[in-house]
């Protein structure tokens, strides 16, 4: 019998910063050298696949034996030659280096609708996507379907929009089919930006036909034969894999004219960002597309009418193409019941933060904050105490512990003083400050205003001003009371929903964490000992060794004491770098 | 006609055109909604967030300027929550921007002050901010002092509008800030300082730059008038203050940037006191020029007309009022009795193309077709014609451009015709007629023969869509021009002086010698009016007289200089470029004893014992309302007609250009090219 | 990429052969700046200049719209430029000790370049790769969990390198 063997080796960005490349070559190289194929009859090939969404145990490394998957994590160049030799060779796993029943817990929780082929199939090769039945969605459209049941398809998934906002999907697409012009755009938002969210840059790299594939669908649906992907500048990856993906497709005819030999045409156009996170809102987005400052512009009208070059145009992010070519081949009712009576399907978060397994994670709409937390993410890092789990990225806002059982969805998380946003879910534990946190989120959103509109442009500096006096121990009666009102003014009054939804962190940590608020205001106190400022290191006595390991690290000198013998940190000189904390074994430094 | 729907802001029922905006809506009924960033007939910015007013019906306040009136509408600007809200933003503002209004230039006129004293701000609650960029202050034009700017974005609108492309927004968050390409000084940028942003500008970020402790803009004395300098006559507003002029601005309300002056027009006018002004009558005496009183000028120069007689020459600028041009005219022909008498206009155009120009409004065309002319804001030449025109393209206008040379305008071009004129507007002519539009027999055979291009097609095809296309010729081209209005259209030739149209529809175009004939021949006695491009004294003239404001070359050689007023201390219409009669006013008391040229034709026709009245308004309204005669004239170009307009411009304005800051330009202008 | 041999048809594509000249200009501006700053490392004032008359585009438009991204730069730039990563996670797990230690190393602030062009040091909001926090790029290749001074010190051979 001839053995058939894939080893699949995990290429994303994670994957890539790993030392992916040089284990896949590794992989390659032993094949080749060992003459594998002719020695043994087996059939044995390494491919690279996509991120599978766990990058913190990156190098990924699947050797599939007959359908059989095992999964190494961790995996360097140097160790490739004993995994090839055991396993692939003589049929052993290595057991100390699989990626065990974290991994397994991580992935059987998920439902993966968007992530089904990431990490599955190469992402370079139109051939291993439509392996796994790519383009079947696209083709039945082109080919058998009217514009309007398409149409009525997505409506009856109740699919929303991934990028934030949950427009329901099917909704927008009626209205760009609706109106009549000689030319409509699609327009595809890769321009991920909140700090924490990894969701579409996966998808992009690493199941890039999937997005392609639904615009292609989204195009026929609304008669539109002209579409930009926005990639944003960070991405060069999935740059350059959508570009090989859409050569692909052009060479198999499913982009450019009469498509799957219909009479329909799309063309298809990678767009690259140039470094500004506003260029995530719309009309922001088809400014830059227009070689303009990507500045929002009031909102006349809905980019479905008039939107990129005053032509309709239907913008939808990466994550809710990727959604379509599936209810497409499944039908609407599969979609719907993924998810809840007003959501359909599932949502990919990037979960990040002092959660003990960090990486995408794709759940069905409707579940709870808690079973994504300790089910799925394995619960807290290093055994502390949950205090918050941030979403929404800048825009949203802090969720606190009693609510964890707040189901995610739209509405829910918009209840809860957060929004759903697009997919960032940040965990904070004990010893996450919630004002620095607020604070750090408005730095970013700061950093990133257009500086068009007045409250947005001075009004997100003042609050972050307000902030940093708070978190050095200078913060004066009335600045709560201050921070809530520029925050609500802000909200009431910005141009776009980057200044709409700035203060959003601030207003969310003040409703849950006010009391932090206040010590740090009226106490001049940390209570999670983050701000640094208004923390002491102190060395317990008791527990000092005196083995030096804090002085020889101080670069301020401000640790006394002679060996064998307890120190002591002199608070004049001290800069409160923590150094010493990190350095001492023996957990003998005080920081509060 | 256009719908109207009805709506109600702040209890007053208006009723305004559909599509119209909230703000210019609330203005119909005197409601007026404060903000920073709006600018009349531009789309609504939406930066500033002061105009949010609340809607009956919505949830949250609408931005006025960029929210459409719909029927029904019940609009309130005053209520709590739009106060607060307005109330919060100015408090922002002023956390960046310096509080000393009590020295502050714009005291008065600042929008910034008057919101914050509307709104009881003395200070900002925040803490206050400096941010720290320099000020621009090394032209004597326009001090850019970003400190003050609020980020309206006014001034890049106007400038961008108006294709001078200097300003524009830079970087972005707390830092964006208005500047210019690589944060370079305006000088270094490509600035005209035709000082438009100034006129937009609601803060103290671009005032003039002599503007500071020049009297507060509510001691002025407004003035509207004109500008006399070139072709395009355009209105202007100045600012007097103990008899001295302040400023000048644009002729529109204060604010508005709907009109376009240049450098020239905003900042010339202090030449009036320059050195070389003439202030007394001048004599010549052993070969120098030495002052003498008006009654021995006049009785000299009386003696010698008389015996001269038709051997008598005037010469002058078209760039006269029609009360001047009237008064020359009969004070030659009835007085003088020469036939003798010319303008400059006889170097650039025949009479009929001035004459036969009709009237139009850029604004309302949907075309303009430019043959053969080079209007540029950079050289000057005709600057508010090319403003303009770059404006309407930017509000949705085609420009068609025809011409032989490589021109700068052609960059905001819809389509440029490159080539002979005459072979393009034929073969335009040709292809609309082959479309099916009306043309005349005449006209028709006369194009018989013409090749008709892809791109003659396209130009065609633009004239065809054209609603109210409006052609500007060069006059010499005006007849091959004026054939296409046959089928479409209006046609203006322009010409290069403020008062082309109004000299030759006075009539103060020669029964005798021409222009030319009497500079290059000479006369017995060549009186001069005004500033004309000549230098040397003719040939064979036996006695010059100069009657200008200002001391020229040509003065220099004469036997007798009288002084003449400038365009801002006399009055009298003209007819601009576009056919519009336009009234100067006197600004401020002539300087020294100037006079009036009509003035001082009465008071040598006084002494002639053949006594001259003054023109009256009806005699010149009589004049001026001429229908202008369309009809087929054969494709020619007519010749005599080569002067190049920069130089003839700046040749007729030679002691404006002599003034100091226009003196600084010219200087700065060479500097950069080198 | 020469600015004289910029086609602007072909740099449109298909995609856009509908828009007018100037749409077309303007369409392509971003991605050709992406180019020059590739080739030069910077947008030198003179290219640009070049670049406005080719395209028909103001200079002080240009400058604009290049100004309002992070990616573009009106300075010569180091031969590596390296970004710390200030994203929740990376600044969590402790990103700006790795900003503070680079500054020191190299005697420069984020956002400065080394006197020998060997590098220019900045921050990034986040490069999507939380997982791996902290991290820094160094020309667009990741460096992950830069914790502990054996890291550190990979980190700083690998920019000098």
């Amino acid at each position: 019998m001839e053995k058939n063997i894939i080893i699949k080796v995990c290429m994303g960005t994670g994957g890539v910063a790993s030392g992916g490349e040089e284990v896949l070559a590794k992989f390659r190289e032993m094949i080749t050298e060992s003459n594998l194929n002719a020695k043994i009859s087996s059939n044995c090939h390494a491919q690279k696949v996509g991120c599978r969404g766990f990058c913190s145990k990156d190098v990924l490394v699947d050797v599939i034996v007959d359908d059989v998957k095992t999964t190494y994590k961790h995996i360097k160049p140097d160790m490739v030659e004993r995994i090839f030799n055991e396993h692939v060779i003589n049929g052993v796993p290595v057991n100390e280096w699989l990626a065990g029943p974290e991994y397994n817990n991580f992935h059987d929780k998920q439902t993966k609708v968007v992530l089904s082929h990431c990490g599955d199939i190469d992402p370079e090769d139109i051939d291993s996507y439509i392996a796994v039945g790519g383009y079947n969605a696209a083709k039945k459209a082109v080919l058998e379907m009217a514009p309007e049941e398409i149409v009525n398809i997505i409506k009856n998934s109740n699919l929303r929009g991934r990028g934030g906002a949950g427009f329901p999907t099917g909704l927008k697409w009626e209205l760009g089919l609706r109106i009549k012009s000689d030319v409509k755009y699609v327009i595809c938002n890769g321009d991920e930006g909140d700090p924490g969210a990894f969701m579409d840059r996966s998808v992009m790299e690493g199941d890039p036909h999937s997005v392609i594939e639904g615009m292609i669908i989204c195009a026929k649906a609304t008669q539109s034969n002209s579409g930009y992907i926005y990639v944003r500048a960070e991405y060069p990856l999935a740059v350059k894999r959508l570009q090989m993906a859409i050569e692909q497709c052009l060479m198999k005819n499913f982009l450019g004219n009469n498509i799957f030999g219909s009479d329909f045409s799309f063309d298809l156009k990678i767009f690259q960002g140039a470094g500004a996170f506003v260029c995530g809102e719309a009309t922001a987005l088809m400014r830059s597309i227009e070689g303009k400052r990507g500045m929002p512009s009031p909102k006349l009208w809905r980019s479905a009418e008039r939107g990129l070059w005053d032509k309709p145009t239907v913008l939808n992010n990466v994550e809710t193409f990727a959604n379509v070519p599936k209810i497409i081949l499944n039908g609407a009712n599969w979609y719907r019941k993924l998810g809840t009576e007003r959501s359909g399907g599932t949502k990919v978060f990037s979960l990040s933060g002092k959660v003990r397994n960090t990486g995408l994670v794709e759940v069905p709409l409707g579940i709870s904050l808690r079973e994504i937390i300790y089910d799925i993410g394995g619960g807290i890092e290093g055994g502390k105490n949950f205090k918050a789990v941030q979403t929404g990225g800048p825009s949203g806002g802090c969720i606190p512990a009693e609510l964890l059982d707040t189901e995610v969805d739209y509405e829910s998380l918009a209840r809860a003083g957060s929004i759903m946003g697009s997919g960032g879910m940040v965990v904070l534990d004990e010893n996450t400050c919630m004002v620095n946190t607020a604070k750090f989120f408005l730095e970013f959103t700061q950093a990133e205003s257009c500086g068009k509109c007045t409250p947005c442009r001075i009004g997100t500096k003042r609050m972050l001003e307000i902030l940093e006096r708070i978190t050095s121990g200078k913060g004066k009666d009335g600045d709560i009371e201050l921070l809530e009102e520029l925050g609500n003014h802000i909200r009431a009054t910005s141009l776009c929903g980057l200044g709409m939804t700035a203060a959003n962190p601030v207003l969310s940590t003040l409703k849950y964490f006010r009391d932090e608020y206040i010590a740090h205001i009226k106490e001049k106190r940390c209570p999670a000992a983050v701000c640094r400022d208004l923390i002491t290191f102190t060395i317990i006595e008791e527990l000092c060794k005196g083995c030096g390991s804090c002085k020889r690290v101080c670069p301020a000198d401000a640790i006394r004491g002679t060996r064998k013998s307890p120190h002591r940190i002199d608070k004049e000189l001290c800069i409160k770098c923590g150094s010493c904390f990190d350095a001492c074994k023996f957990k003998a430094i005080l920081k509060v | 006609m256009e719908k109207k729907v009805k709506l109600q802001i702040d209890g007053k029922e208006v009723i305004a055109p559909e599509g119209m905006n909230l703000l210019d809506a609330g203005h119909l009924v005197d409601v007026f909604i404060p903000n920073l960033c709006y600018l009349k007939g531009m789309r609504g910015f939406g930066a500033c967030r002061l105009c949010l007013v609340e809607v009956e019906g919505l949830k949250s306040p609408v931005i006025a300027c960029n929210t459409k009136v719909r029927e029904g509408m019940v609009v309130h600007t005053q209520t709590e929550k739009v106060r607060n809200i307005r109330r919060f933003i100015l408090d922002l503002i002023l956390s960046i921007h310096p509080l000393d209004c009590m020295t502050c230039t714009k005291a008065g006129i600042c929008k910034l002050q008057e919101y914050a004293y509307e709104y009881e701000l003395k200070n900002t609650s925040f803490i206050k901010k400096k941010m720290g960029y320099p000020i621009d202050q090394i032209n004597p034009f326009i001090r850019r002092d970003p400190e003050y700017c609020i980020l309206c974005g006014r001034c890049v609108r106007v400038c961008k509008e108006q294709g001078t492309n200097v300003l524009d927004f830079i970087g972005r968050g707390i830092n964006a800030e208005i500047g210019t390409a690589y944060n370079k000084s305006l000088r270094e940028s490509g600035c005209t300082f035709c000082g438009s942003c100034v006129d937009a500008c609601p803060v103290n970020a671009l005032p003039e730059a002599d503007r500071w402790r020049k009297g507060r803009e509510w001691e002025y004395t407004k003035i509207p008038s004109v500008c006399l300098f070139c072709g395009n006559g355009c209105d202007i507003l100045i600012s007097v203050k103990d008899g001295g002029i302040q400023k000048i601005n644009t002729g529109e309300k204060p604010g508005s940037t709907k009109k376009y002056i240049c450098a020239y027009g905003r900042f010339g006018y202090d030449y009036i006191e320059d050195r070389t002004r003439i202030t007394t009558p001048l004599k010549r005496e052993n070969d120098t020029l030495k002052e003498t009183t008006w009654k021995e000028a006049l009785s000299i120069i009386a003696a010698k007309l008389k015996e001269a007689g038709n051997e008598t020459g005037f010469i002058s600028t078209a760039g006269i009022t029609n009360e001047d041009a009237l008064a020359l005219k009969r004070f030659a022909k009835n007085v003088v009795k020469t036939k003798n008498f010319d303008t400059t206009l006889s170097l650039y155009s025949d009479i009929h193309s001035m004459k036969d120009s009709q009237s139009a409004l850029i604004t309302n065309s949907d075309l303009i077709i430019l043959i053969g002319l080079n209007p540029s804001q950079w050289s000057r030449v005709l600057p508010a014609l090319d403003a303009s025109i770059r404006k309407r393209v930017n509000r949705g206008g085609k420009l068609l451009v025809i011409t032989s040379a490589d021109i700068k305008i052609e960059e905001a071009a819809t389509l440029t015709l490159k080539g002979d004129e005459i072979t393009i507007l034929k073969a335009i002519v040709k292809s609309l007629i082959d479309k099916g539009l009306k043309a005349d027999i005449q006209l028709e055979n006369a194009v018989k023969d013409a090749v008709v291009t892809e791109d003659i097609e396209k130009a065609a095809k633009l004239v065809e869509e054209a609603q109210n296309p409006v052609i500007f010729t060069s006059p010499s081209l005006f007849d091959s021009s004026a054939n296409l209005t046959i089928i479409k259209g209006k046609v203006i030739a322009v010409g290069f002086e403020s008062n082309s149209r109004g000299v030759a529809l006075i009539g103060l175009t020669t029964e005798g010698k021409s222009y030319s004939d009497m500079v290059n021949k000479g006369m017995k006695v060549l009186y001069v009016i005004g500033e004309v491009p000549l230098n040397a004294r003719p040939s064979h003239t036996d006695f010059l007289i100069v009657q200008t404001s200002h001391f020229t070359e040509l003065a220099e050689q004469a036997d007798i200089v009288l002084p003449s007023t400038t365009q801002y201390e006399t009055e009298g219409t003209i007819i601009d470029y576009l056919g519009r009669l336009k009234k100067l006013n006197r600004a401020i008391d002539p300087i020294g004893t100037s006079k009036t040229h009509r003035d001082i034709f009465v008071a040598i026709s006084k002494i002639m014992k053949s006594p001259l009245k003054k023109p009256s308004e009806n005699e010149i309204n009589k004049l001026i309302k001429v229908k202008p005669k369309l009809s087929f004239n054969p494709f020619i170009r007519r010749d005599g007609f080569e002067i190049a307009p920069r130089e003839f411009i700046e040749s007729i304005n030679a002691s404006v250009l002599r003034g100091r800051r226009l003196a600084w330009l010219k200087e700065a202008v060479a500097a950069i090219a080198v | 990429m020469k600015v004289e041999e910029i086609d602007v048809d072909n740099e449109v594509g298909e995609v856009s052969e509908i828009l007018s000249q100037n749409e077309k200009t303007k369409g392509i501006l971003i991605h050709v700046l992406q180019q020059i700053q590739e080739d030069m490392g910077y947008l030198p004032d003179e290219v640009l200049r070049k670049l406005s008359k080719k395209l028909n585009i103001p200079l002080s438009e240009i400058y604009s719209v290049a100004s309002f991204y992070k990616m573009f730069h009106f300075k010569p730039r180091g031969k590596k430029v390296v970004r710390v990563c200030l994203g929740t996670a990376c600044y969590v797990r402790g990103s700006k000790k790795v900003l503070n230690m680079l500054e020191n190393e190299f005697g420069i602030k984020s956002g400065d370049t080394t006197e020998d062009l060997t590098m220019t040091l900045e921050t990034v909001g986040c490069v999507g790769c939380c997982g791996l926090a902290p991290v820094a790029t160094i020309n667009d290749n990741v460096v992950g969990e830069i914790i502990g001074n054996k890291k550190l010190e990979k980190l700083i051979d690998d920019i000098r390198e």
